[in-house]
């Protein structure tokens, strides 16, 4: 069976203003809209449409993290997958654990590919994908903004600093996606049924016999200087004399 | 010598706060749907509420006319002076400090000018709202909101401006400045004076700030999007919403077919949710519900035939998007030749037989005229326009301004409705206010206005 393993994980919301806590100690999220992490959806939604063309049979969302979790993996279901795993963990893993968490799972499922967003847009670590390819002496190819598959290959096309690069990589494979690679679906009323009796299970991180990585401690979490407000002006002269003022010409 | 009227006036304000050049005062003089322009004397920025006192003073005393100016987002022609070239706008755009937030007390002080929009974001940083909500609060200020005491789209759970005003100060046409800047909930000493300035268009007096309701954030709301064909369904769809979920139903907006359509066609950037077309459109927020029961319930609806699809947002991107559908219906309309607009409302009960009797009616006037109906239809309001045919130059559309309007008028009669339902009266209803209202109303309105403005110069030739 032709499986994808899509990864999910919950973060606060892109539209959210995220506001730091008081004592540094992170940012605020009670009471905070938490959705899947941007990049994750459209990975799945990728997932979805190459099982759409045939090329897939089984799509499994794999999400690391707190109870809550299971909303946005369900989500996910709703959204098409065939079934989900949540390893629950209160803490608050370094992309390395996370990244042998994906390994275990792996090497349990046996998926033909494996497909990440870019970074989570929490951390923005940028590494788990990377990392997981070097564990499992895979081929990768990160930041893909199109996907072409056959049965033993990945044409990708990625989004570099110079243009794009189109690749071939042998399956199975690590696949990160950029924002460009598609737009995901909303999902609809009968799928949202569906979901409901798809299986989730649950396992606790300390069930996997796996260390966590202390090497990175948070230490202190700040705003970034506040932007000074913009002003408005009426019309172009009043624009070039604001200008003028400030010596800016 | 003694200065001229417009040279004193200049000088109550702060240097260059002022403008008499006509190439410079576009934004302030012609409204939003280019339906008025008018020239005015002079524009004047104050900067406080004495300033305000200053210029109404002068004013007063040289028999001029004052149109009070939030941000220019009206409809109805409320904040446009006459052709005359001797009326005076005050635009409030200057008096835009936020004073003050009470956490405790769950309040704001702000002054007039400040920004809807402005206001929203600052409280946000409370984890507060301020539940006014309109497609314009990113140029309308809340001095116009309170002025036109604004519905939008949360008046359903909150009520409308007039719900969330604690306070006014308000320079009255002579000059006085009323410190009415309460803070309480209750408060039985007498008639209750602010409520005359909310929804008076300008007519009575400028408020020059304002003491407000704020609110707990509803935390988690969920977003959908249902579709549907019986516009019939609208009534049972409101009314077990309402009866299920109570104050928790943030958001019941209707929308037709024909309004998604022009906004695909004219808006850029629109991602439709369905692949299929339905009559009618709801765009629903509920609080305090998750994912699954709204699912649960949206499903009980399709079993019951009510709903034909929905989706349910999953992110707020997703509702975001939603939203921009229906915030663009407006713009999306200006992009089809002219439109009869009419801002209507009935008790919500009967918003479907509404719409099935005016559409009706109207087609039998105009088969071709092309009806774009939509609305807070929640709290019973909703806005039934009808767009030039395709064929038909604008010209002869205009001829059937009259009947159409007149059908539709005399129709919410019929059902004990309003023919102004949240844009107020301004110069564009006034004649129709004459008309449809008693003359008990029209005495006692006149009265008042008479009590605080005899000399007639408070925003003149508005509302009555
Ligand atoms: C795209 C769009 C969508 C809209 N949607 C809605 C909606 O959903 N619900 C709704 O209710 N309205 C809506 N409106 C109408 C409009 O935005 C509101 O009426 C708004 O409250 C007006 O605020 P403003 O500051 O622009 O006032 P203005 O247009 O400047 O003035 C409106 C009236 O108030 C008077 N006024 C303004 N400020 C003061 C003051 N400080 N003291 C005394 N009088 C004053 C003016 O003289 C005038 O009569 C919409 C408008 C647009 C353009």
């Amino acid at each position: 069976m032709r499986k994808i393993i899509v990864g999910l994980k919950r973060v606060i919301d892109y539209n959210v203003r995220v506001r730091v806590r008081p004592d540094g100690s992170g940012v605020e999220t009670d009471g905070v809209k938490m959705s899947i992490n941007p990049f994750d959806e459209i990975a799945l939604e990728e997932a979805l449409r190459i099982k759409e063309q045939g090329k897939a049979d089984e799509i499994i969302v794999l999400s690391i993290g707190a109870s809550e979790s299971q909303q946005q993996l369900r989500t996910g279901l709703a959204m098409g997958a065939d079934r989900a795993v949540l390893i629950e963990t209160s803490e608050n893993l370094d992309p390395l654990s996370i990244t042998k968490v994906f390994q275990k799972i792996i090497s349990q499922e046996n998926p033909n590919l494996v497909i990440l967003g870019k970074q989570a847009i929490d951390n923005d670590n940028n590494q788990t994908g990377q990392m997981l390819a070097a564990l499992l002496e895979w081929p990768q190819a990160t930041f893909a903004s199109k996907i072409s598959l056959n049965d033993t290959k990945a044409e990708v096309i990625r989004e570099v600093d110079a243009g794009l690069e189109t690749i071939e990589i042998n399956l199975p494979a690590i696949i990160t996606v950029d924002l460009r690679l598609n737009e995901p679906r909303y999902v609809k009323l009968p799928d949202i049924m569906k979901a409901k009796k798809k299986p989730l299970d649950v396992i606790a991180f300390g069930d996997l016999d796996i260390t966590p990585n202390d090497a990175i401690k948070i230490l202190n979490t700040e705003p970034p200087e506040q932007r000074q407000k913009g002003i408005m002006v009426d019309n172009v002269p009043a624009l070039i004399k604001e200008l003028e003022n400030k010596g800016l010409i | 010598m003694l200065d001229s009227p417009l040279e004193t006036l200049k000088s109550a304000v702060n240097e260059n706060a002022w403008i008499t050049d006509i190439s410079e005062m576009q934004a302030y003089i012609t409204e939003w749907r280019n339906t008025f322009d008018g020239i005015p004397l002079i524009v004047l920025f104050p900067e406080s509420a004495n300033q305000v006192s200053e210029i109404v003073k002068i004013c007063a005393s040289n028999k001029i006319a004052i149109i009070p100016q939030g941000g220019n987002t009206g409809l109805c022609g409320g904040a446009i002076p006459d052709k005359s070239g001797s009326q005076v706008i005050i635009s409030l755009k200057k008096l835009n400090k936020i004073k003050s937030i009470s956490r405790n007390n769950f309040s704001i002080e702000v002054e007039a000018g400040c920004i809807l929009e402005d206001i929203h974001k600052k409280v946000s940083n409370y984890s507060l709202v301020f539940p006014i909500d309109v497609s314009s609060s990113g140029s309308c200020q809340i001095g116009g909101n309170i002025s036109t005491n604004a519905g939008g789209t949360n008046v359903l759970k909150y009520g409308t401006t007039r719900s969330q005003v604690l306070g006014l100060e308000v320079v009255l046409p002579n000059g006085d400045i009323w410190n009415g800047m309460t803070n309480l909930i209750k408060d039985n000493s007498g008639y209750d004076l602010k409520q005359l300035f909310i929804g008076a268009e300008g007519t009575l007096g400028i408020i020059t700030s304002a003491t407000l309701k704020l609110y707990p954030c509803p935390g988690n709301i969920v977003t959908a999007f249902l579709g549907f064909d019986e516009i019939s369904s609208v009534q049972y769809l409101l009314f077990e919403m309402r009866k299920k979920y109570g104050n928790n139903l943030e958001t019941f907006e209707l929308i037709s077919e024909r309004a998604i359509n022009l906004v695909k066609k004219n808006i850029s950037n629109i991602n439709h949710p369905f692949d299929t077309d339905y009559s009618w459109y709801i765009l629903l927020e509920v609080s305090k519900l998750t994912f699954i029961e709204c699912n649960d319930q949206l499903m009980s609806f399709v079993k019951s035939n009510h709903i034909s699809n929905a989706v349910i947002t999953k992110n707020l991107t997703e509702k975001n998007a939603l939203w921009k559908i229906r915030d663009s219906i407006s713009a999306a309309q200006k992009y089809e030749g002219g439109s009869f607009k009419h801002d209507i409302s009935v008790p919500p009960s009967k918003v479907s037989a509404l719409i099935i009797e005016l559409e009706e009616k109207i087609l039998r006037i105009l088969p071709t005229s092309r009806i774009v109906a939509f609305g807070h239809v929640g709290d019973g309001n909703i806005h039934f326009n009808v767009s030039q045919p395709k064929n038909m130059t604008l010209s002869n559309f205009e001829k059937f301004r009259k009947i159409i309007s007149k059908t539709v008028y005399d129709c919410i009669m019929d059902f004990n409705g309003s023919i102004c339902a949240e844009h107020g009266v301004g110069m564009l209803k006034k004649a129709d206010l004459l008309h449809y209202k008693s003359n008990i109303e029209i005495n006692l309105m006149r009265s008042i206005k008479q009590t605080i403005d005899p000399m007639n110069i408070m925003n003149p030739g508005k509302i009555i």
